[in-house]
């Protein structure tokens, strides 16, 4: 017999997976105390290992108790230069430079940041840009607006959904989208008004299957999405194209908290 | 005083009886549980973990019960923890493992937590073909899959 028990979940068939070994829960508990660095390999270790890494719930874990850093840039003609440094554990009055990043263009007004990721916008103020300072990688945010400049961004953490969520800004009559980092898809929401109740109301650009309107309490820091059933859009019929796809419909306004009116026209 | 002086009796999965006092068995969180609901029997069944495992986790809450009790001179006796944490941990991967699951079911904290970092140090500037033998785990990607994923984290694989 094998010195593991078997009773301990350490199934009996071909130790094929990571699971096998030891719960989820567990492996996450391990997985937490490494740096970002060994996670990106732990990535190309199996499939397993890498949904674990990528998923929500072990953001949350990893988040917790993290050693923070410091972060600086200092601006060289046109260019940012960012430093990282890590303060010592022996002592703690002293930090030192633990990495330097590439120049990048991070505009001194327009930057948030949280949790080592940088999110700027361009110098043209015509893109958000978010950098991680631990893979070094940079993406850029599909823009609502294409052409009008971000007045300003907002990078957080959905600590429930366990996503990064950036808060954007754009054009003369404000347009506001939310864009959820990380899985691909970005929701677009014009910002048209604040309801009785003090929520910003926020619903998306246009029309797909589902149409849905969001309430965001800012005193309670809430956020709750409003499935809104029943919006028809009508079928385009194209000839070139092989399937008749529903026509995307654009939002052009939003009116919230409406009430009937008896004034007779 | 008389609580330190009662004695407990751990029961492993094989059936062997393990003698401790309170103290120590109230180090396993579970135990200290099942004592504060009322359960006063002198013997509780560990169903879950085998008697070498179940000897080394009551070795590692015996010694944490001593040095906790010990007086004055704390910094020495601190030093003397950490180095016996670490012989402590020094074992085959396999049984750190079933020491892991088994502080993890009975709720020893301490255990747990180094454990997972011993796990955690050993695998830190592992590549992933060594992650993959020490816990037995086959790669299941393609070659193809395989390499774009290595690609895409190619900065991790620089020194």
């Amino acid at each position: 017999m094998e010195p593991t028990p078997p009773s301990l979940g350490v199934r009996k068939r071909r130790k094929k997976t990571i699971s096998d070994l030891l719960p989820i829960d567990l492996v996450m508990q391990i997985f937490k105390r490494l740096p970002v660095k060994t996670l990106a390999r732990l990535i190309c270790v199996s499939k397993l290992c890498a949904s674990i890494i990528r998923s929500r719930d072990f953001m949350k874990v990893f988040l917790t108790n993290r050693h923070g850093r410091l972060f600086f840039t200092f601006k060289r003609y046109k260019d940012s230069i960012l430093f990282t440094a890590s303060l010592q554990t022996l002592n703690p009055c002293e930090a030192s430079v633990a990495m330097t990043h590439p120049a990048f263009d991070v505009d001194a007004k327009n930057c948030s940041y949280l949790h080592g990721l940088i999110c700027y916008a361009s110098a043209c103020a015509s893109r958000v840009l978010v950098y991680n300072s631990s893979t070094r990688k940079l993406t850029t945010l599909p823009i609502f607006q294409p052409g009008t400049p971000v007045r300003n961004h907002f990078l957080g953490y959905d600590g429930i959904g366990g996503v990064y969520k950036v808060l954007c800004r754009t054009g003369p009559n404000p347009v506001f989208q939310i864009m959820t980092l990380g899985d691909g898809t970005y929701w677009f929401h014009r910002f048209v008004d604040v309801n009785d109740a003090g929520e910003f109301v926020l619903a998306p650009s246009s029309v797909r299957i589902r149409h849905y309107v969001l309430f965001y309490d800012p005193k309670r820091n809430s956020m709750r999405k409003v499935a809104v059933n029943g919006i028809k859009v009508p079928i385009r019929y194209d000839s070139n194209r092989r399937f008749n796809r529903p026509d995307s419909c654009s939002l052009l306004h939003l009116f919230s908290s409406q009430v009937e009116s008896p004034m007779f026209l | 005083m008389s609580e330190s002086n009662k004695k407990i009796s751990l029961i492993s999965s094989e059936g062997e009886a393990f003698e401790v006092s309170e103290a120590v068995a109230r180090e396993f969180e579970i135990v200290a549980h099942m004592l504060e609901d009322g359960c006063s029997g002198s013997s509780i069944p560990i169903t879950t973990v085998d008697s070498n495992i179940l000897g080394k986790v009551i070795e590692y809450c015996t010694k944490h019960v001593e040095v906790g009790n010990v007086e004055g001179n704390s910094e020495k006796a601190e030093k003397d923890l950490e180095e016996f944490d670490k012989r402590f941990i020094a074992v085959e991967m396999n049984t750190l493992f079933s020491l892991i699951l088994a502080a993890n079911y009975l709720n020893v904290k301490g255990l747990l937590n180094i454990g997972c970092q011993k796990v955690a140090d050993t695998i830190k500037d592992m590549k992933p073909e060594e992650v993959r033998s020490i816990f037995n785990i086959e790669n299941d990607y393609t070659p193809a899959e395989e390499e774009v994923v290595r690609k895409e984290n190619e900065w991790a694989f620089q020194p």
